[in-house]
């Protein structure tokens, strides 16, 4: 699981090449969230 | 069993590593994971960059809650770090045995580190900041052991050292 978040944040890192704590806070939080994301669209097409 | 050797030099790349795109990835990813590290233990993290300043090809700039106390005992409880490492582990497996995973997984085990090791291995950690890190994944990526040298000392820590470690 937090290898996606930190796949996220390497790659805002790549985009960025510097990013300040917040930047990177939110990184980390938009990470988690594409994660349940992700989660969540998968359960939906087990369902269907 | 064929092996995968993995060397940072104070977050310099690998040398085998070819093209200049995957030298920053790896730094990035590697420090995605001090970052994230850093974030994990409530750490502030005030700034994170790929851009090389002195002999580092990239740094993490946190405020450090691990002071020691009276007892010359870290703030930062083993057991909170024993939990984050175990968590790891699933994560490692689930990255189809990338190398490019190994720089991140290097970053959070240098913080995990400053945590686990007595107090003298701490302080030197972290006030020196200069490191020689390598690891050596199994290609299965059961394995991984990574040898920390901070001028003079080594040490090494396995993920079991980390699980076993008591507060």
């Amino acid at each position: 699981m937090h290898w996606r978040v930190i796949q996220h944040l390497a790659e805002s890192l790549l985009k960025h090449d510097t990013m300040t704590g917040e930047q990177v806070e939110a990184a980390i939080r938009e990470g988690y969230m594409l994660l349940t994301f992700k989660s969540a669209l998968k359960l939906d097409k087990t369902d269907q | 069993m064929k092996k995968i050797k993995i060397q940072l030099v104070h977050l310099e790349t690998d040398q085998r590593q070819n093209s200049m795109g995957q030298k920053l990835q790896a730094i990035a990813y590697h420090e995605a994971g001090h970052a994230f590290a850093d974030w994990h233990f409530h750490f502030k993290v005030k700034k994170a960059t790929i851009v090389p300043k002195d002999d580092a090809a990239g740094y993490v700039e946190s405020k450090t809650a691990c002071i020691l106390d009276r007892s010359n005992t870290p703030t930062l409880p083993a057991h909170a770090l024993a939990a984050c490492t175990s968590e790891l582990f699933p994560c490692w497996r689930d990255t189809q045995h990338n190398v490019a995973f190994a720089p991140a997984v290097c970053g959070l085990f240098m913080l995990a580190a400053t945590v686990t090791k007595p107090p003298n291995y701490c302080l030197g950690f972290i006030q020196r900041r200069k490191y020689h890190t390598s690891g050596v994944i199994s290609k299965r990526m059961q394995k991984i052991s990574l040898r920390i040298r901070c001028t003079g000392e080594s040490f090494s820590i396995s993920p079991n050292h980390c699980l076993n470690t008591t507060p």
